[in-house]
């Protein structure tokens, strides 16, 4: 069973705003495959650039909307691949990271990339449905 | 009906980096048939880091990776699909001799190889079946 989750938010579906060929997030198998999530107003699809910290946290507000409009949550997520545009953020993303997934955090893998658009951080998620 | 989570708890606490090196991840999580693994670094016995040659560092988180899986149940032979992120392709056969050697041909599961500059040498994620 394979089911395309729609976006409680308009700004949240990139296929819109950028014409990325992708859907926001899938659902199969009990489990919810979201794609790589960038810092864009949830209303607007605007690109909100800032610090790791701010898009860090942009990007987290806004997977808890689509997580909790599928009835999953943040605290439901399973593994996460963090994408940082330098190596050096690592610690600074840890930081904001623990604020949002304090307890059971989820599996994680960090690496460092260069990022569609200049952004400096990506999350790539799984969570449980 | 909604999926069970749990965090898996390895039974040597060595290879759970979290603690050792005050990371906030969880070393795997089981959700329904699946487990999923955090990106592993070689870290040693008291949980530093140990950084080595390729083959070393992989044989070191092949190891720990085989035994996070046990520790859920599962094994490197049930791996469904294994992320390998090298720091320079030209070690690509360093780490492939080491691979080999636990995941034996017709054994082994799918595997994407991508080149980045990582903390690491070596960082590989696994996604373990339960059964």
């Amino acid at each position: 069973m394979r089911e395309i989750l729609l976006v409680p938010s308009p700004g949240l579906d990139l296929r819109h705003h950028y014409g990325h060929h992708q859907s926001p997030a899938i659902r199969a198998g009990g489990l919810i495959f979201c794609s790589g999530m960038v810092a864009v107003n949830p209303e607007t699809g605007e690109r909100e650039h800032g610090t790791l910290t701010s898009e860090a946290r942009r990007i987290f507000e806004n997977l808890k909307l689509l997580l909790e409009s599928a009835g999953s949550s943040l605290d439901r997520l399973v593994q996460v691949h963090a994408m940082i545009y330098d190596r050096i953020e690592y610690d600074v993303l840890n930081r904001l990271y623990r604020q949002y997934v304090p307890n059971a955090p989820p599996a994680r893998t960090v690496m460092s990339v260069q990022i569609e658009a200049g952004f400096k951080v990506m999350l790539d998620v799984i969570a449980a449905a | 009906m909604a999926l069970q989570r749990d965090v898996i708890a390895p039974k040597d606490p060595a290879v759970d980096m979290s603690p050792n090196l005050n990371l906030p991840l969880s070393p795997a999580i089981r959700a329904g048939e699946f487990i999923f693994v955090s990106g592993m670094v070689a870290i040693d016995a008291t949980g530093e880091r140990m950084h080595g040659t390729v083959a070393a560092e992989t044989r070191e988180i092949l190891a720990a990776m085989a035994q996070v899986l046990e520790s859920a149940g599962s094994s490197l032979a049930k791996a469904v699909k294994v992320n390998v992120l090298i720091y320079s392709m030209l070690e690509y056969n360093n780490m492939n001799e080491v691979y080999r050697e636990f995941f034996p041909a017709g054994a082994h599961g799918l595997r994407r190889q991508a080149q980045r500059r990582q903390q690491g040498r070596d960082r590989m994620r696994g996604a373990g079946l339960k059964q």
